[in-house]
């Protein structure tokens, strides 16, 4: 086999990996998004708490049914303390969420202080982010392949 | 009158008693007293939200210490909280490393964030107070003015909660990072916002577990 028709082979085998990861990043790019919306189809909107023990709920309980003005937040009150506005949250354990007896529509999500639930938000962040990477990883490849054909031709052709 | 009508009366005579004992304390029981907060971590909850390009963070810490002292009137206080900077949580240890680092909290060099009271005055509704207090992060002071929540419990229904009476405290304000010279680094594709929502739920006794465990041992 001459030097010539070795470096061809080897070429042709770059180009075709080239080519087969420039489809797989454009794949990738695309699908990601119809990915993200399933899971987005999959999270629940929760009020994250810090929990109060057991005691402590039946305490507050009482106290509320002693002046029952049924505001959500009030209601919240008796479970634990808020985080902020009600969050997407995917993968719950659903031992940890709270539909008040007071107020079943709503839905409590106990956060202890070493749990980070998923949030659709962080899900969206990395779909964004994969989408965009995967787009210039497909444009990248998609040149160094042009640029190596082309190089190829011109040596054959001299 | 027999025994059995007796008893009866004197069962309604105690239980109107107890009633009228309820409802002073209502309005009285807070005068000269002082509650220790951060007893119990189960019941004590200082939280932090701040929104994040990657995520809304959310952020406790359940080990405080405060007391607070309530004047002869029962309508003014005075006292301080403060929590430790190492006991910040947010759900993800790497990220606590973050926040306890000298770029953030810096928490070696100052390991406790402080709040002090500077007037704490009761409103007319009896429910709420209007609470100006100095706001201490690494070196710097900042006064807040907020309204608290103050719910004080009738001993008969705080009881299940330990020995003492009890009060709840809550409140919430925001505090801008760059007001106490915290510096968001700025990290790639992930930007912290500014201002932070800081939430306090407290239960608070008049019995110190401290005082209660120098007398025991």
């Amino acid at each position: 086999m001459t030097t010539e028709t070795h470096a061809a082979r080897t070429g042709s085998k770059a180009s075709w990996l080239l080519g087969i990861g420039t489809i797989l990043a454009v794949a990738l790019s695309v699908l990601v998004w119809p990915a993200s919306w399933v899971l987005a189809g999959q999270a629940q909107s929760l009020q994250l708490i810090a929990p109060f023990d057991d005691a402590t709920v039946g305490v507050n309980r009482f106290s509320y049914e002693d002046e029952p003005t049924g505001k959500d937040a009030d209601i919240i009150a008796i479970y634990g303390t808020r985080f902020g506005e009600p969050e997407q949250v995917l993968f719950v354990d659903e031992d940890k969420v709270i539909r008040p007896v007071e107020k079943p529509e709503l839905a409590l999500l106990k956060k202890g202080a070493d749990e980070n639930p998923l949030q659709l938000q962080t899900v969206r962040f990395f779909t964004r982010a994969t989408s965009i990477g995967a787009a210039i990883g497909a444009i990248l490849l998609f040149g160094l392949r042009a640029f190596l054909r082309r190089r190829r031709k011109v040596t054959t052709t001299a | 009158m027999r025994p059995t009508r007796l008893f009866l009366a004197a069962l309604a005579l105690t239980a109107t008693a107890l009633l009228t004992i309820d409802a002073a304390t209502a309005d009285d029981v807070l005068k000269e007293r002082k509650y220790y907060f951060g007893t119990h971590e189960a019941r004590t909850n200082i939280t932090f939200v701040s929104e994040a390009d990657l995520e809304t963070i959310h952020g406790v810490t359940n080990k405080i210490w405060g007391e607070i002292t309530i004047d002869k009137t029962g309508k003014k206080a005075s006292g301080s909280i403060r929590a430790g900077v190492a006991a910040l949580k947010t759900g993800i240890d790497l990220r606590d490393e973050h926040l306890r680092s000298s770029d953030w909290l810096d928490a070696k060099k100052y390991p406790w964030i402080r709040l002090t009271l500077v007037t704490a005055t009761e409103n007319k509704d009896g429910k709420t107070w209007d609470i100006a207090a100095d706001l201490t992060i690494k070196k710097t002071t900042k006064r807040v003015t907020v309204k608290a929540k103050v719910r004080v419990i009738p001993d008969k229904i705080g009881k299940a909660l330990g020995d003492g009476s009890w009060m709840r405290v809550q409140t919430s304000f925001d505090v801008k990072l760059s007001d106490y010279d915290i510096t968001i680094p700025e990290k790639i594709g992930s930007k912290v916002s500014e201002t932070w929502k800081i939430g306090i739920d407290l239960y608070g006794t008049t019995v110190n577990p401290h005082a209660k465990k120098k007398s025991g041992s």
